[in-house]
């Protein structure tokens, strides 16, 4: 087959084609037979892989039977509310059919402890929240309902909001409580007698929270842990590896999913759920330096950095996302150095951790192995790596300052619809719960 | 498995139970069929499910004398198609002509003639027969997903190139499976 047919099959599956390479794929179909099946064939093979590679992680057996069963979730859990709160008592009597109970098990697990004080039904119906603004794939789903959402749309109790992968959503509540959903972020909202509860069932979210009615508190509900938020405003990434609950004011009580007790945290602390681990609270590393959001705009494409390091033990450059997602966020730091009694290119001292979002980090080559390049000049050397990023050092004695210039690589900026974003800082503490999110959201991804 | 005719009965004599056989049986042929045009795996599970849950509600318009797979990958077709429009809401002509493409597109030999599950036990079998140049490419291309244009830089040649270079992975791998089916 000649290339042509076998260029635009290849991106046809990469989504690059535009209107005028559609319309010439689609003749070549109509003309030849054997263009159309190769196209089968090769979305055949992909198909196969994927699966092939997915293949334990599927339970859709198991969820298809839950979803024909004749009650919809949402009313499912209205009717498990209103059967606990008549039945306190409920060893002798059973007001749903065993199948039903099975089910509303798993829904009391979620929300049984909030249930013991409320009153009242929650009306499915009513509207608890908006969202304020949306941008990429996001949709709601309820029962068997799923529309997409746009800014304006209302969200009820019992509402499943995925954000899709480059996409990201911001919702605030009646009280003017904003939460703000990261792509790849599931949740889903119940209003219970007034408290909210929200179930992450896995990605980010970011909450600033108003202070709650007393007795009356937000939870937030993971595969890991309960966080009970006053007025708050925090981050939570949750993936099945663990949480990280990270407070920037206020504070949190989490607990863990398996009953263990409650600890607070407070502001600029952060704690980790993970399984057969306890709890543990810590402070927050504080950057000694952190730059301004770095884009495709910012002059230079990047920043010149010098930190005070004196007395430090270690050095630890770290390159955050830039608060979206990491994709095409590739970097890196020129002309590395460590002063003080002596002077040292970092490139010659060995990183201790060297943890990179996607690819690895390397020493002077850019991506693909092309040179570094930024704003078309090219370096001999550099430090590349790739959102998010942890690179550590042991310092040698007598350092006072670290120097570099951080900078996006033209390689983020090479596909037109790249939008690469970052932040750089430097630390001179472990960020321990840096490593823990890259930890998370890697697996996540 | 029941023959499917008499598994298709028990569910429409209102054994739900029952149901769960055709979804075991028939999910892997639709998870890669979707897989093969939606690249998120979760959209892939989110999108199965309602598949088979439309199957399930109109399972009494079934007619036993046509190809039950033939009418559930219609119905797969159909979802896909809607899935599409909800995803790609910009009204252009892009997404029109991907959607008439792919809803025009001839079964793959390898779906027609072998039930899925064999056909992916294959696929790794061949893989791991493949050069280590071969297995690369596979591996960058159909399990990482990487795009064409990105494999093309980093290994520093033409997408042409690695275009014509898959297409003869794809013939290699064809014949091995059916290889490996026929043994």
């Amino acid at each position: 087959m000649k290339e042509r047919p076998l260029y635009l099959i290849e991106n046809f599956i990469d989504h690059s084609l535009n209107e005028a390479e559609l319309r010439e794929l689609q003749q070549l179909i109509r003309k030849d037979p054997d263009v159309g099946n190769a196209l089968a064939e090769a979305t055949h093979l992909h198909g196969l892989a994927n699966t092939v590679q997915h293949e334990d992680d599927s339970d859709l057996t198991k969820r298809v039977n839950e979803s024909i069963i004749d009650l919809s979730p949402n009313q499912l859990e209205q009717a498990v509310i209103q059967a606990i709160k008549k039945q306190p008592n409920r060893r002798n009597r059973s007001i749903l059919p065993l199948w039903g109970l099975a089910i509303a098990a798993q829904i009391l697990i979620i929300i049984a402890l909030s249930l013991i004080s409320g009153s009242g039904p929650d009306d499915g119906s009513v509207k608890i929240a908006t969202v304020a603004n949306c941008t990429g794939s996001t949709f709601v789903v309820n029962g068997e309902t799923k529309k997409r959402i746009t800014a304006g749309s209302a969200l009820n109790s019992g509402d499943q909001v995925f954000v899709e992968i480059d996409s990201a959503a911001t919702i605030v509540y009646t009280d003017q409580s904003e939460l703000f959903l990261r792509d790849r972020s599931y949740i889903k909202l119940v209003d219970l007698d007034g408290a909210k509860h929200i179930h992450l069932f896995a990605g980010v979210l970011h909450g600033d929270i108003r202070k709650q009615p007393k007795g009356k508190p937000m939870r937030v509900h993971t595969e890991h842990s309960r966080a009970t938020v006053l007025g708050t405003q925090f981050e939570i990434n949750s993936s099945n590896d663990s949480d990280l609950l990270e407070v920037i004011e206020g504070s949190v009580e989490i607990e863990k999913s398996d009953g263990q007790e409650g600890l607070e945290v407070g502001q600029h602390e952060y704690a980790v759920a993970q399984p057969a681990h306890s709890i543990q609270v810590k402070t927050q590393g504080v950057p000694l330096y952190r730059s301004p959001l770095i884009t495709k705009d910012s002059p230079g494409q990047g920043v010149d950095i010098e930190v005070d390091i004196t007395g430090a033990k270690k050095l630890y450059l770290v390159t955050t996302n830039g608060g979206d997602n990491n994709r095409f966020d590739h970097v890196v730091w020129l002309n590395a150095k460590l002063l003080g009694s002596n002077e040292y290119d970092l490139r010659e001292i060995p990183w201790g951790i060297a943890k990179a979002g996607a690819h690895n980090t390397q020493l002077d080559k850019g991506y693909y192995d092309n040179p570094i390049q930024v704003e078309d000049i090219t370096y001999e050397h550099g430090i590349t790596t790739h959102a998010t990023s942890v690179i550590a050092y042991d310092l040698p004695q007598g350092c006072t300052h670290f120097k570099a210039t951080a900078a996006l690589l033209d390689t983020a900026l090479a596909p037109s619809n790249a939008t690469p974003s970052v932040r750089f800082e430097v630390y001179t503490e472990l960020p321990e719960n840096k490593l823990q999110k890259l930890r998370i959201r890697k697996l996540h991804y | 498995m029941n023959s499917l005719n008499e598994t298709i009965a028990r569910v429409r004599a209102g054994k739900m139970n029952a149901y769960k056989e055709i979804v075991h049986e028939f999910s892997p042929m639709i998870r890669v069929y979707l897989s093969g045009h939606i690249r998120d795996f979760r959209d892939v599970e989110e999108l199965s499910q309602e598949i088979f849950v439309a199957v399930y509600m109109n399972l009494d318009s079934y007619n036993p004398d046509l190809s039950f797979p033939a009418w559930l990958k219609a119905i797969a077709r159909n979802k896909l198609m809607s899935y599409f429009r909800r995803h790609y809401s910009q009204k252009n002509m892009t997404n029109e002509l991907r959607s008439e493409i792919i809803e025009h597109l001839p079964e793959p030999e390898l779906a027609a003639n072998a039930a899925t599950t064999d056909v992916m036990k294959q696929l790794t079998r061949c893989v791991a027969k493949q050069t280590e140049e071969a297995a690369q490419l596979i591996q960058a291309r159909y399990f990482d997903r990487e795009p064409v244009m990105e494999i093309a830089a980093r290994l520093k040649t033409t997408e042409d190139s690695i275009s014509s270079k898959l297409y003869r992975i794809r013939k290699q791998l064809k014949r091995c499976i059916e290889g490996g089916l026929t043994a």
